[in-house]
């Protein structure tokens, strides 16, 4: 995200990552509105909103969670302003219910739902093709090929929305969202900027009254759509071929499927076509296409929905090309030039390109001397503290024999607990279930319970199930980390902290608040860096019958080393004393702060990686007590 | 001659692999050229395994970086170095940092097996035509450790293959940091060009 520049002027070339380019095409489309809930690969759209929302008069917020994100994009496009809200595409599911119910009624303003889908599970737990949601909420999609088109499709989708009074969405993923290309700015389109709530009950209340009214014009509608889309210029027949076969590239295949065509050397020969629209598909064109073509190759990334589209298409009009996609495509994670290039030549009967054979082999060769390397909380990260110290009272406590702490966690960098050596998260879900698992565990295991859930996480989703387990009296113990910002997407604000996305002072709710009000037996706030203390609050929780809120809370280690940064402040940092160390390792085997470096037997301080937190010098990290504090004026 | 270059940026996240790569394209768009990236970004790849795809192109370019195709691999560790070689062209150059960075995850027992640098360089050396390893920390840590990633973009540099002038580049740095950081990085720039050119 170095040196975005989305404020430029029209004409203007500058290099923009795909979400940036997602964000200024908004720009152009003249939006004054935008909501998301911070989500990989979705988060950059709404940042980059917010870093020039004075400039163009947006309105921008980080809602509590998806739903309602899309209720202030909503209520926007009802008061006639055009709107936008972005998020992860896991996070539609939180937001389904109001697009569900205001797809009936059409709007006057054009409206933008933005489905970042996480192809390849880079941080998502799924794969979810949010083309399938979008259908079944009758919202056109608009899928762009890369960040430029993205730039270009951005501002389309807006005027399309407004032009046919429906709700669109614009399907991305991560490969566009976190890639970038030099792009030309275009001028910013001038649009209402005031809101006006024009009363009309019989449209804005769906009863089932007006519901079914509102069911039949959203049918008709969609009819008139699905008879425009082969108007716009994003779907085109590239290459006609010579008939024997012919591809369809949709969406952000379509730069790979060029990749493999250069790589097999296929040229002209075969017909290409690409589609930006997969729903509703352009139905002419690709009549043109398939009639054209003996066989026809879809290539797109997860589901096979435009694959068993275009059947049913060439059984409606009585074609008989054969159509073929996942038969020789992947249909788990990306598919890169290797994947289409492997396919294509296992189709043609030919051997794949030599540079990829090559590749496997070094790939084969490599994997024995590359251990995996998951992403792991940082060094000086509360969060492993508190991890350590879960696992600490289930020894103190001599648990283990009663099968263990069950320990149930959540959607946050504290996912990462689950990591080796910490071993200390269960199960996890989605957002907010680790309180309502735990919930429901607690009426059918004896274990103790000790959940994790994040601060931010905590305000998306966790107030309810908490509500449920006081009401129906579940036995479990909720340890809300409080990093006191949404850290894993690049500390966006939340309810917590006192300021608004746009940077006012606004009201900070504290969470022992919350807890409190939501009725928990007990509710205590430790410093998740004070190990001493949190073991303390949390035997003394895990005795408490009903529900026990405990708040471990330090400020996000790399927020905090930053801060300290700027205003030049010394950022401590601790070293083992050799003569002292008995090599017991326990440091790295239970604690494993990843500053800790192994060479030959001995475990050094890595100083540039340590953040000074000290809780290695406790003796439960290291019961020698061989690290100390150092002086040190290095890096 | 066309331009059409494809550089490959590993490393561990946190040591700023996706930021080089985004300052490398910036200062290629600077000279005239087009670019095409993708970074694994985000907090989320805290200390996790990093890859960052540059091309740089003028007429016609890619932006699906395929394996066995790159130019020039920019190891920021050398763990990463191997794990991302095979996107690198057999005639392609490698640039490794020296410094092992273990993953923490890694258990007791493979500890130390898997901390054989001179392995995982052999297996760099053997496979590519040019490799070129240099302890990159070391020169970090005499200007500040966050530079890593620009000493090692000064070493790309040296090797003549990035089509982008030194002087551009500096000023990409100007352009894109405060002036105090800015001249840090510009010395981490020049240090790791001085320690590479002509090896």
């Amino acid at each position: 995200m170095a040196i975005p520049n989305v404020a430029g002027k029209p004409g203007e070339r500058t290099l923009l990552l795909g979400n940036e380019a997602i964000a200024r095409g908004f720009i152009e489309g003249g939006i004054h509105v935008a909501a998301s809930y911070p989500g990989t690969p979705a988060s950059e759209i709404l940042f980059t909103l917010i870093s020039v929302a004075d400039k163009y008069d947006i309105y921008a917020e980080w809602s509590t969670n998806e739903k309602v994100a899309a209720e202030v994009a909503i209520s926007a496009a009802m008061s006639g302003l055009r709107s936008v809200v972005s998020m992860k595409g896991v996070g539609v599911n939180v937001a389904s219910e109001p697009f569900q119910a205001f797809t009936y009624m059409g709007t006057d303003a054009g409206i933008v739902l933005v489905s970042a889908d996480d192809v390849g599970m880079h941080s998502s737990h799924t794969e979810q093709d949010n083309r399938l949601f979008a259908r079944e909420a009758y919202l056109p999609i608009f899928e762009p090929p890369g960040p430029k088109g993205a730039h270009e499709m951005a501002k389309a989708a807006l005027d399309y929305s407004e032009k046919w009074g429906q709700p669109v969405m614009f399907r991305t993923t991560t490969r566009i969202g976190h890639s970038s290309a030099d792009i030309t700015l275009g001028p910013v389109t001038k649009t209402k900027k005031k809101g006006e709530f024009k009363r009309a009950p019989e449209r804005w209340v769906n009863l089932p009254v007006n519901a079914r009214r509102m069911r039949l014009a959203l049918i008709e509608r969609m009819e008139k759509i699905r008879k425009d889309v082969d108007r716009l210029p994003f779907n085109k027949i590239i290459s006609k071929g010579d008939g024997e076969f012919g591809v369809i590239s949709c969406g952000v295949t379509h730069n790979v499927v060029r990749e493999a065509f250069k790589a097999l050397d296929l040229g002209k020969r075969v017909g290409l076509m690409k589609i930006g629209t997969p729903y509703p598909l352009p139905r002419k064109m690709i009549n043109r296409f398939l009639s054209a073509n003996e066989k026809v190759i879809v290539v797109e990334e997860t589901e096979a929905f435009v694959e068993t589209c275009l059947r049913s298409i060439a059984h409606e009009l009585s074609l008989d090309t054969r159509i073929h996609g996942k038969d020789i495509l992947p249909q788990a994670f990306e598919i890169g030039p290797r994947e289409v290039a492997t396919g294509f030549s296992n189709f043609l009967g030919r051997k794949p390109p030599s540079n990829f054979r090559t590749a496997d082999k070094i790939w084969n060769e490599a994997q024995s001397l590359v251990p995996p390397r998951p992403p792991v909380l940082c060094p000086g990260c509360g969060h492993r503290t508190a991890f350590f110290a879960i696992n600490q009272v289930e020894k103190n406590l001599k648990l283990k024999k009663e099968g263990g702490i069950v320990k149930p966690s959540d959607i946050g960098c504290y996912t990462l607990g689950y990591q080796s050596p910490l071993h200390a998260v269960d199960t996890n879900f989605c957002m907010g279930s680790s309180i309502g698992v735990s919930s429901g565990l607690s009426h059918v295991i004896d274990n103790r319970i000790v959940c994790t859930i994040g601060d931010s996480t905590f305000f998306h989703s966790g107030i309810p199930p908490l509500l449920n387990a006081v009401y129906n009296k579940a036995d479990i113990n909720v340890l809300v980390l409080d990093n006191s910002t949404t850290a894993m997407t690049g500390f966006q604000t939340h309810p917590g902290v006192g300021v608004t996305a746009m940077g006012e002072e606004t009201k900070g709710i504290p969470i022992e608040d919350v807890a409190k009000a939501c009725g928990a037996d007990s509710v205590a706030v430790v410093d998740s860096l004070d190990l001493d203390a949190l073991v303390k609050a949390l035997e003394k929780a895990v005795k408490i019958k009903g529900v026990s809120v405990v708040v471990a809370r330090h400020p996000c280690v790399l927020l905090d080393v930053r801060t300290k940064r700027k205003k030049g402040e010394k950022i401590p940092k601790y070293q083992i004393d050799q003569e002292i160390c008995n090599k017991c390792q326990l440091c790295m085997n239970l604690f494993g702060c990843p500053a800790f470096r192994l060479e030959d037997d001995e475990i050094d301080i890595d100083l540039a990686l340590c953040n000074g937190c000290g809780v290695c010098a406790n003796e439960m990290v290291c019961p020698q007590l061989a690290i100390k504090e150092v002086d040190f004026d290095g890096c | 001659m066309a331009v059409d270059v494809k550089i490959v940026l590993a490393g561990v996240g946190g040591q700023g692999t996706v930021l080089a790569g985004s300052i490398l394209a910036s200062s290629a768009i600077k000279e005239g050229l087009s670019v095409r990236t993708y970074g694994d970004m985000g907090m989320a790849r805290r200390g996790g395994s990093v890859g960052s795809f540059v091309n740089i192109f003028d007429k016609k370019g890619t932006s699906a970086t395929a394996e066995g195709t790159a130019d020039l691999l920019v190891g920021m560790e050398p763990i990463e170095a191997v794990r991302y070689c095979r996107y690198l062209k057999k005639d392609g150059i490698a640039i490794v940092n020296s410094y092992l960075i273990l993953p923490s995850t890694v258990g007791k027992k493979d500890r130390k097996a898997l901390s054989d640098v001179d392995n995982l360089l052999d297996f760099i050396k053997k496979n590519f035509k040019k490799t070129i390893v240099f302890d990159a920390n070391k020169i970090a840590c005499e200007i500040d450790s966050l530079t890593t990633n620009v000493v090692m973009l000064g070493a790309a540099f040296s090797t003549g293959k990035i089509p982008v002038s030194t002087e551009t580049f500096k000023q990409t740095l100007r352009d894109s940091f405060a002036p105090k950081i800015a001249e840090m990085n510009i010395e981490a720039f020049e240090r790791g060009y001085d320690e590479c050119s002509g090896k």
